[in-house]
């Protein structure tokens, strides 16, 4: 059995295809998430600003519709979606790494919306009325006091969210893109011989989500001290 | 200083400030006592907006603040306040605190000086060419015939050192300025309503509101709070606060005001108020607190 995965791992340089799909494992995750959180500031934003224009009313009802759909459907949808309907729809051939970041950065930026919208509505309403009172505007009073206690607070659950994104971009596959998944599948279907490989695989996300959860217990732990320093 | 006419405020179908029309004059100390839910709390807060009345208007110095043509801001700033939470900023040390508002503000207002005395050089540079060459072509010149000087301009530095400087004469006087680079979640509660006191006094107030600031206080350290408000009284500060200190009332305000259902119902010298009041609800009122 060992022998068997040997062969196909070293001697047929298997390991090279875990590798690059390592990386486009960590490259879609980061990059979706960073794009997640682009998006998720801009509807979390559109969202919590109190504004009782007609313009607003319309923009909420876009971010609204936004957050149901991409919550409402599976992201393997989505990416078939993308991949193989709009994206041939508007005549554009992209390379099916980049179409996965897309789909996975459209995706996350509506639960990262949620997080930040609960995490702008768990800082004290005194805070922004204070700020107010001191003659700041709207926008000052969230970019000096409101957000940054926001952002604080919603360290764990954004770690959270890059965990969840992780494991997710195991489905990438479904767009023929070599992630980590597809390469051990493909060790595995070389020979017929399942156990080391997908054992392996397991493990490989095992150690990255506990190296990720002990990164963002660093962050937190920091951002406390800062909290309590006299 | 505040003119309030015909303020009415209701939260859904609850009347709170039922058509008060009040004016407070400057150096004045306005005590505004009452029940809870009488709407002294709701009235103090529509003073700088922080409730928006549902009709009527409120002046500041001659402006309408509840204009929506009017800046807010610009006023809020001469309006100080003081919450029954404190409200510092959690995520800041006591100094930037303190800092905050006046350096933010200030240098926005340096950097609109500065745009002014670059503005005011091009066009004294503009009008000293022009009369170069009206010079050569022997015409007569008047005005900028001298090259003009270049402007000093403010630096963000000289901002930030001048207002440093005032935030820690501010918490030297409150006795605090240890407690400069600490956050607000190691203090006590009278410390932190006293630095929140002397923030709002780092923008220069032309008016001080309080809103309960002993309510939420442990009763020992009560008196600490209630004696910088009552040095700043003595200053001349104008101010208005609702409180539930009838002692302290009684004895720095120059005006004690009795609301109860969104009215007041009552007002005068705190001596006629607490000595010798007229309405039976005033009386029922103070039996119990007194």
């Amino acid at each position: 059995m060992w022998q068997v995965f040997h062969k196909s791992f070293i001697t047929n340089k298997g390991y090279l295809d875990v590798l690059k799909g390592l990386g486009n494992t960590f490259l879609i995750a980061i990059l979706g998430l960073i794009i997640g959180i682009i998006i998720g500031v801009v509807i979390a934003a559109v969202k919590v600003y109190p504004s009782k224009s007609k313009f607003a009313a319309v923009l909420r009802g876009i971010a609204e519709l936004y957050v149901t759909i991409l919550r409402g459907t599976p992201i393997v949808v989505q990416l078939l979606l993308m991949y193989f309907v709009f994206l041939p729809a508007v005549g554009i051939a992209a390379n099916n790494v980049v179409v996965a970041i897309i789909a996975f950065g459209l995706n996350s930026g509506a639960y990262v919306s949620e997080i930040i919208r609960s995490g702008i509505n768990s800082v004290d309403s005194g805070q922004m009325e204070a700020a107010r009172s001191l003659g700041f505007g709207y926008v000052r009073s969230m970019r000096y006091v409101v957000l940054p206690q926001a952002f604080k607070n919603i360290v764990p659950t954004l770690g959270n969210e890059l965990i969840v994104l992780i494991k997710e971009t195991s489905v990438v596959s479904f767009i023929a893109v070599l992630d980590v998944t597809k390469a051990f599948r493909s060790i595995a279907s070389s020979n017929y011989e399942y156990v080391i490989p997908y054992l392996m695989l397991a493990l490989v996300y095992l150690v990255i989500v506990i190296g990720f959860t002990f990164g963002i217990r660093a962050i937190e732990r920091r951002m406390k001290k800062s909290d309590r320093r006299s | 200083m505040i003119d309030v006419v015909n303020l009415s405020k209701s939260f859904g179908d609850h009347l709170v400030l039922d058509d008060i029309t009040e004016t407070i004059h400057e150096g004045e100390k306005v005590a505004i006592i009452g029940p809870s839910g009488s709407g002294k709390s709701t009235f103090l807060r529509c003073l700088n907006l922080l409730e928006e009345p549902t009709s009527g208007k409120v002046y500041f110095e001659g402006a309408c603040i509840n204009d929506p043509e009017t800046d807010i801001n610009v006023h809020r700033q001469k309006i100080g306040i003081v919450f029954q939470h404190f409200n510092l900023f959690n995520n800041m040390t006591i100094l930037k605190n303190i800092m905050l508002a006046p350096y933010k503000l200030g240098w926005k207002n340096s950097k609109a000086e500065n745009r002014r005395r670059k503005n005011e050089y091009k066009s004294l540079l503009r009008e000293y060419k022009a009369n170069l060459k009206k010079e050569k072509n022997g015409e007569k010149v008047s005005g900028q015939t001298e090259p003009p000087v270049a402007p000093a301009y403010i630096l963000k530095e000289e901002v930030y050192k001048s207002v440093e400087r005032k935030a820690y004469s501010l918490l030297d006087r409150i006795g605090l300025r240890d407690k400069a680079s600490s956050y607000p979640s190691t203090l006590s509660g009278g410390q932190k309503q006293r630095i929140a006191i002397v923030r709002a006094l780092a923008l220069d107030p032309k008016v001080m509101l309080f809103d309960e600031p002993t309510s939420a206080l442990d009763p020992e350290i009560v008196g600490e709070v209630l004696a910088v408000i009552r040095e700043l009284a003595d200053e001349g500060m104008t101010m208005v606060i609702v409180t539930h200190e009838m002692g302290f009332a009684r004895e720095v305000a120059t005006r004690v005001m009795f609301m109860d259902g969104g009215k007041i119902i009552e007002q005068g010298p705190p001596k006629e108020i607490f000595g010798n009041p007229q309405s039976d609800r005033l009386k029922t009122f103070l039996s119990k607190v007194l």
